[in-house]
């Protein structure tokens, strides 16, 4: 075994902290951002656009709760009803969630984890930004045209041959998306092959890349399936060809399984890369060695292969066989087990470790508890007799905001904050980050545990309007959507101040072992002076406290080992 | 006593539901009974003389026990009871305040809370309440067997999620606490990887997730095999409403009835979207597809009124698609069943006016989400002035709007779709009868005259 010094290049000792001449200054004007290969800028512009979206569906959300906070029809019709809580769905789920973590903290953080200059092919990364671009356009055309009301499902035959709004311009902007996605997956695939740098064999990647490596094969295989069969739908819509209106011929079903072969591994590509995010943090935080590092690596992969196994349990009432239904409610139990793996690994690497409470902490242990309730809550969906009752009403809508919201966004808000003074190089106030964090997990438990009861109780989804008897959890629901919309708008707050008056941020302030912190804050436009060299991402012990540079540096005289 | 822990649970999220009653109980203990007899006595009601003018009322009197003179005394009239009692009411939801319920198809609220309620109210009617049937907080009514056994399912679930939930919990508070940042404390680096207890909480979760995958497929196999002398009622979904016909051709729209204790098979398909079946009390419930048929059953248990929703998507006034369904006695269901059949007969046996039939029709088989009487066209064009006036249709043809105009449209809508409109409407044919497209042509003359917006 050889032993290197694998430090950065060093002044005075320490490794270069803060860069001045850095990627986002490196060169200027409008073009340099539009026409750029760098993948840490095609992040950022992600990040913009992501947000934007979120900002939208935000507002969507908060159309539907306020329509809902009292029985009878409040400031919109029915019709109107329909359109916004399709539009928030649509939105939320394509024009967010699935690119939001892999798209945008992925492009920033995974070169620089590998320690490579860029992804693998960084043109087909810019393309599929603009693919993202031209999807999301297709959504503001909607918008301003007739917008959209059959759900972000687009089940036929209402989709198909009875909606009058702009099924076909919101199709085309998802299949879009939907080549955004493939390419992004594609482009991280490769990356992860055949850009590892040496000392990073398998077993030493971290746990993000194995997340991201998981979402990446889902989105190449799956993406597809929904490209094709939005074509179909946009063929029987447009050219009367009959393939899923029985009316023409078709049938209906077909379509749903068509959709839920794309959408149930797109579940997956939502909570992986959650899950990876959360990984990194619990370990970086605790100042411990993950535990049970093989058993998260695996449980991703196979999450992702058994993704593709369990579409069938989104048809259990909508007329599929009893074969059809045992086979699909067994293999969905399989998939709860890697699921709970990764649950039980996150506590036992808290145990006995070193655990700080900053605010991606924060938000990763928010994360813990709200994927177990969105998790346990699955049992109740995948066992047969007790989704016959639950199925399509408030119940699914609570257990998907806890996986997607709970889940996906709160691990978002975990890896934006974590990899933030990598991106911007600067700190944010982390009392307003601690603060906002727990307002946000308040209102979002308030707002979607009231929905578990109504939906158990009988409560539709989809309902413009309830009768009367809802109403208490309706309100409560309302109250808790207002209180984690105030916690959001400080969190946005207390980034955006960071940028103007946040502290410079060190290198590698939270500790952790993995590449990315070993350039500076922010990173120049080639990423690394030297080729770093890979070792175990999660040996702690590598880095120490330095209360000069207020952030944690290579410990001096320890030699990290390399592989050969 | 579970209910009780599980309203502990919650109780930092502050939820009610039926818990909350329980808890108000248990904290004011003793006092709590001394009020309900306060109140009885505050309120006044003289129940003697309210069943003395139900009795005269009533063609056959009846006595009162003395449980029923209670609840009369807390606040429900004479008439509510007897309904209660025959099943032609029964209760939705209730809390502390107030008590949803549906009696003859009308839905009504006694409520504390003026808001809510749709008749005069005793001022106080918790006690009331829980002397009534049990609600489950996390369920609707359970009105059959097999709903025993989905929701002993639910509970098996419900307390595996609650004992991992409070163990996840409770070790990552722990944790965080006991092992955070000291200075001069290291984490213990040795810990990686333990096969053991990996194996353990591997194999745990494996066995549960199986008794629960077997249980509930043994049950969902119950559910979705009806017995072989189940009666077979067939329902007709469509945007936005339900039609059910029995074994005799007698039609319903919007409301069925079933006798009590019998097997019933919903027979399901839909004339357009897809809709769902959906039964929260019987724990049932499956999509309606317009290419085929699918099925339900459930036993249908005591006389009761339930509620059925549509719970698939399907446009517009989805939320607004629901029916009535009600368990009679033997003999309420088969002098209901007449009454069905004779809906456009008079009570003198004589048939009703064209016009009457007319306006029945229009609104027992869903033209009225559409099409309105008050001049503003909606998804489809208003049936206000339509009489005599001149139609342009899609082709740029013409022509005017007369019996055989309307009569066509009813059977075969697409054949002249009006400029504007969609291919949206349901054909209703062979659906209609003679004697209704009459009463619907009978209608719309006498709208004539009402003005149009458009």
């Amino acid at each position: 075994m050889t032993q290197v010094d694998i430090a950065p290049s060093q002044v005075q000792g320490r490794p270069v902290q803060h860069l001045e001449k850095n990627y986002i200054n490196h060169s200027s004007g409008i073009s340099s951002w539009l026409l750029t290969l760098d993948h840490k800028r095609i992040g950022l512009m992600y990040l913009v656009g992501i947000s934007v979206s979120f900002f939208l569906g935000g507002l969507f959300a908060l159309g539907i709760r306020l329509e809902l906070f009292a029985p009878g029809m409040q400031f919109m019709d029915a019709a109107t009803y329909n359109k916004v809580f399709t539009l928030h769905g649509a939105v939320m789920v394509f024009l967010f969630i699935i690119p939001g973590i892999p798209a945008a903290l992925g492009n920033v953080v995974l070169p620089l984890m590998l320690g490579a200059k860029d992804v693998a092919f960084p043109r087909l990364n810019l393309s599929s930004f603009y693919l993202w671009i031209a999807g999301a356009t297709f959504f503001l055309y909607t918008l301003f045209s007739k917008q959209l009301d059959t759900g972000w499902t687009f089940y036929t035959p209402y989709s198909s041959s009875y909606s009058d709004t702009s099924v076909i311009s919101a199709t085309f902007g998802v299949f879009l998306l939907g080549f955004s996605s493939i390419f992004t997956g594609l482009n991280f695939l490769v990356t992860i092959h055949k850009m590892r740098p040496p000392g990073m064999t398998w077993h030493k990647l971290p746990l993000f890349l194995w997340g991201m490596y998981g979402t990446a094969i889902m989105q190449l295989l799956a993406t597809p399936v929904l490209g094709i069969t939005l074509l179909l739908l946009v063929m029987e819509t447009t050219l009367g060809i009959g393939i899923f209106d029985p009316k023409k011929g078709g049938d209906p079903v077909l379509y749903q399984h068509f959709f839920w072969f794309y959408s149930h591994p797109a579940v997956y590509i939502m909570i992986l890369p959650a899950m990876a995010v959360v990984s990194e943090i619990i370990a970086t935080f605790s100042r411990k060695h993950i535990f049970g590092y093989k058993m998260i690596a695996y449980s991703s992969v196979s999450i992702a292969l058994l993704s593709f196994l369990v579409w069938g349990h989104h048809m259990f009432v909508s007329s599929e066989s009893t074969l059809a239904t045992l086979i699909f409610s067994a293999i969905t139990f399989t998939i709860a087990i890697p699921s709970a793996i990764k649950v039980f690994n996150w506590l036992a690497t808290l145990y006995k470790g070193s655990v700080s409470l900053g605010t991606p902490m924060l938000y990763a242990l928010e994360f813990i508890w709200l994927f177990t309730i969105g998790g346990l809550t699955g049992l109740f969906l995948g066992v047969l007799s007790t989704d016959v009752m639950l199925h399509d009403t408030y119940f699914v809508v609570a257990h998907f905001h806890y996986v997607m919201v709970g889940g996906t966004l709160f691990a978002f808000f975990a890896g934006l904050h974590y990899w933030w003074p990598k991106m911007t190089g600067k700190m944010y106030s982390e009392t307003t980050g601690r603060i906002a964090s727990v307002i946000a997990f308040v209102g979002f438990n308030l707002a979607f545990f009231p929905q578990f009861i109504m939906g158990s109780r009988g409560m539709p989804r989809r309902y413009a309007d309830y009768k009367p008897d809802f109403e208490l959890y309706h309100q409560l629901s309302t109250v808790g959507t207002l209180v984690l919309g105030v916690g959001i708008a400080l969190l946005t707050y207390n980034l955006i101040r960071s940028i103007f008056s946040g502290k410079k941020a060190p290198a590698n302030p939270w500790g952790s072992a993995t590449i990315e912190w070993e350039c500076p804050s922010p990173p120049p436009h080639h990423n690394f002076d030297h080729p770093p060299l890979a070792t175990d991402p999660y040996d702690m012990e590598r880095v120490e406290w330095d209360e000069e540079v207020q952030g944690f540096v290579p410990v001096v005289g320890r030699r990290a080992p390399v592989a050969h | 006593m579970i209910m009780r822990i599980e309203a502990l649970l919650l109780a930092g999220l502050c939820f009610f539901g039926s818990a909350a009653p329980m808890f108000a109980q248990d904290a004011e203990g003793a006092a709590a009974g001394e009020t309900s007899e306060a109140v009885k006595a505050d309120a006044g009601v003289d129940v003697d003389k309210l069943i003395a003018d139900y009795n005269a009322k009533e063609t056959t009197p009846r006595t009162f026990t003395a449980e029923e003179r209670d609840w009369i005394g807390r606040g429900l009239d004479p008439a509510d009871v007897d309904a209660f009692r025959k099943g032609h009411a029964s209760i939705i939801s209730k809390d502390e305040n107030t008590i949803f319920f549906l009696r003859d198809g009308v839905e009504e609220t006694i409520s504390s809370d003026p808001k809510f309620a749709t008749r005069p109210v005793a001022p106080h009617i918790a006690p009331f309440a829980t002397e009534l049937e049990g609600n489950p907080f996390w369920t609707a009514k359970r009105a059959s067997e097999t709903a025993k056994d989905v929701d002993a399912m639910f509970d098996f679930i419900m307390w595996t999620s609650y004992i991992f939930t409070a163990l996840i919990g409770v070790l990552m508070v722990v944790f965080c606490i006991k092992y955070r940042r000291k200075p001069g404390v290291r984490a213990d680096q040795s810990i990686t990887h333990n096969t053991p207890i990996e194996i353990i909480w591997s194999v745990i979760p494996t066995i549960l997730v199986g008794i629960m995958f077997w249980g509930g497929y043994t049950t969902f196999l119950d559910m979705r095999t009806p017995p072989p002398d189940a009666m077979t009622v067939k329902v007709n979904a469509y945007q936005w409403g339900w039609n059910f016909t029995y074994p005799s051709g007698i039609e319903s729209p919007q409301e069925f009835h079933v006798p009590a204790n019998t097997p019933v098979e919903m027979l399901m398909t839909s004339n357009d979207v897809i809709h769902s079946f959906h039964l929260p009390s019987f724990r049932q419930k499956s999509d309606v597809l317009p290419n085929r048929y699918t099925k339900v059953w459930f036993d249908s248990g005591e006389p009761a009124t339930y509620r059925v929703y549509c719970s698939e998507y399907c446009g517009k006034l989805h939320s607004d698609m629901y029916a009535k369904m009600v368990v009679d006695t033997p003999e309420d269901y088969a002098a209901w069943l007449v009454k069905a059949g004779n809906w456009m007969v008079n009570d003198d046996g004589t048939m009703k006016s064209a016009l009457e039939i007319g306006e029945l029709t229009y609104n027992r088989r869903g033209c009225k989400a559409c099409h309105s009487i008050d001049g503003r066209a909606g998804t489809a064009p208003t049936f206000a002035g339509l009489w005599g006036l001149e139609r342009k249709f899609a082709d740029g043809s013409t022509r005017v709007a007369d019996e055989n105009y309307v009569r066509q449209s009813i059977l075969d809508p697409y054949s002249q779709l009006v400029e504007g409109y969609g291919e949206q409407m349901t054909v209703y044919n062979p659906m209609l009868p003679e004697e209704q497209i009459n009463g619907i042509i009978a209608y719309l003359k006498s709208l004539k005259d009402v003005p149009r917006v458009d």
